[in-house]
């Protein structure tokens, strides 16, 4: 009886990872994979393909910026870590930061969420500095300290791209052309 | 006809059904199941305490990901015990807490497969209360946790053996340790499925890819610097040199004769990222798991 049920649960856990685990790209075993994913994820087991930076690896360096403004008008920027000056050891032990905000950009929930956390988190537990304003006659006033808690923020990413011409190959390190891109994620006000 | 094709047809599946048990029961190492044991206890524990500042940011509603979206995000399926109760920053503390608990006295011995069990639960319930910040890692680690409930873990170096009287100790055997074939097999399908992904990009193809791997300011960047990528010879090397040995794995580590060399070939290339990429445990627990095809198994 138990050698039976041993060798039933090899055989399904062997069909199962193998199936779950073909690139999503073949897309003769999406119906298969679809029947199979979801009850392996009632059981924890879900995995999915493992594509470890392919079908090519995507460049995702780059920063968040939040645009605070705090209840008496008064503008603040908050910015994520900068990997690139981080050291080893931040990289490592703020690994799960790093997944963190690498994903959030392309999933506009998580980007409410993490917005709102923002919102009640700054100044005391997200450090932001107080930015340029400018006055009814266009002259420039320095920042002032913000005051909590924040009125709104709108979330962008600062995306480093390299820029290669058609037909060249990679560049040398100190030959590298950066662009960034800005592009808009969120927008949230503080709930009265 | 029809008599003699069923009795071929029966005698296949009794054949069948022998290579299976042979495969599964019979030729295993029984004594790798501890040092599983004792490296999986150890990279959980790292894992938490590195997580611990952070509890109540990446788990709890006062943080990054409301207990709600997470759900929203990961459909009705994935079950967490942190979507029971109240998103609170203590219940998350509490949670990690146990996790510490259950993977401490796992690395002591300590009725490890109990505690194994729970550190899956545990597992599950971390990653699916947060899918933003897990990644690849955290798959092999909650695979590996539910396989390894089923092997003899306090067979050696545990306390559990030391308490155990002579009379009721068991030495295991090989038919004992039948999930080390399903640890294999794991190993075999992300290797497998890494290469089929890879073998399609481009860059895979043109031999540029780990060159542009380089370039990511955030994950790489250790002791093997991004310039080394400027030479042209060494990204070919170190790309192809990837793509090859991750489509041999699959073949090498099932053939007796070249076993060694595969898991050898394999340990150069996890050593070789973890000295130029940021990517916490993921080559340890790689490497963890390729530890189940080092034992005395038969072919």
């Amino acid at each position: 009886m138990k050698k039976n049920a041993i060798r039933i649960l090899a055989l399904l856990f062997c069909l199962g990872v193998a199936i779950d685990a073909i690139p999503e790209s073949y897309a003769w075993a999406s119906k298969w994979k679809a029947w199979v994913h979801p009850g392996l994820r009632i059981l924890g087991l879900s995995q999915g393909d493992w594509p470890l930076f392919a079908p090519n690896p995507v460049l995702n360096n780059g920063v968040l910026i939040g645009e605070v403004t705090d209840q008496s008008g008064n503008p603040g920027t908050w910015t994520s870590i900068d990997w690139q000056t981080a050291s080893v050891w931040t990289k490592f032990h703020r690994f799960r930061h790093m997944n963190y905000l690498q994903r959030l950009p392309y999933n506009h929930l998580a980007a409410n969420d993490f917005a709102d956390y923002l919102l009640a988190s700054i100044p005391e537990r997200e450090p932001a500095v107080g930015s340029v304003a400018w006055g009814p006659e266009n002259q420039m006033l320095d920042p002032k300290p913000l005051v909590p808690p924040m009125r709104d923020i709108k979330l962008y990413h600062y995306r480093n791209t390299m820029a290669i011409e058609e037909g060249q190959g990679l560049p040398a390190l100190d030959q590298t052309q950066w662009s960034t891109q800005i592009r808009f994620i969120v927008r949230r006000e503080a709930n009265p | 006809m029809i008599g003699s094709l069923l009795g071929s047809m029966i005698g296949l599946a009794r054949d069948s059904l022998r290579r299976w048990d042979h495969f599964l029961f019979e030729s295993c190492d029984p004594l790798l199941a501890p040092v599983l044991r004792i490296g999986f206890a150890l990279l959980i524990v790292i894992q938490t305490l590195c997580v611990w500042p952070d509890a109540a940011y990446w788990y709890s509603d006062s943080g990054v990901l409301k207990s709600q979206t997470a759900e929203q995000i990961l459909g009705p399926q994935a079950w967490s015990l942190l979507h029971c109760s109240d998103s609170e920053p203590w219940i998350a503390q509490l949670g990690l807490l146990c996790l510490m608990i259950h993977s401490g006295l796992m690395l002591l011995g300590c009725y490890s497969r109990f505690q194994v069990a729970a550190i899956f639960v545990w597992l599950v319930s971390f990653q699916n209360r947060n899918p933003l910040i897990t990644d690849g890692e955290d798959t092999v680690f909650r695979i590996l946790a539910f396989l390894l409930i089923w092997l003899p873990l306090d067979a050696k170096w545990s306390v559990t053996s030391l308490w155990d009287s002579k009379k009721t100790h068991r030495t295991p055997s090989a038919k004992d340790a039948w999930a080390l074939r399903l640890i294999q097999i794991q190993m075999t399908v992300i290797y497998a499925s890494t290469a089929l992904c890879k073998i399609e990009g481009e860059t895979w193809q043109n031999g540029s890819a780990v060159g542009y791997v380089s370039r990511m300011t955030d994950n790489f960047g250790r002791w093997i610097s991004p310039e080394w990528f400027d030479w042209p010879w060494i990204t070919l090397l170190a790309t192809w040199g990837t793509l090859a040995i991750e489509a041999f794995l699959p073949f090498g580590l099932w053939i007796p004769k070249i076993r060694w060399l595969a898991i050898g070939l394999a340990a150069l290339m996890h050593l070789g990222i973890e000295a130029s990429m940021n990517l916490f445990l993921f080559q340890w627990v790689m490497l963890l798991g390729l530890g189940s095809f080092a034992g005395r198994s038969k072919a």
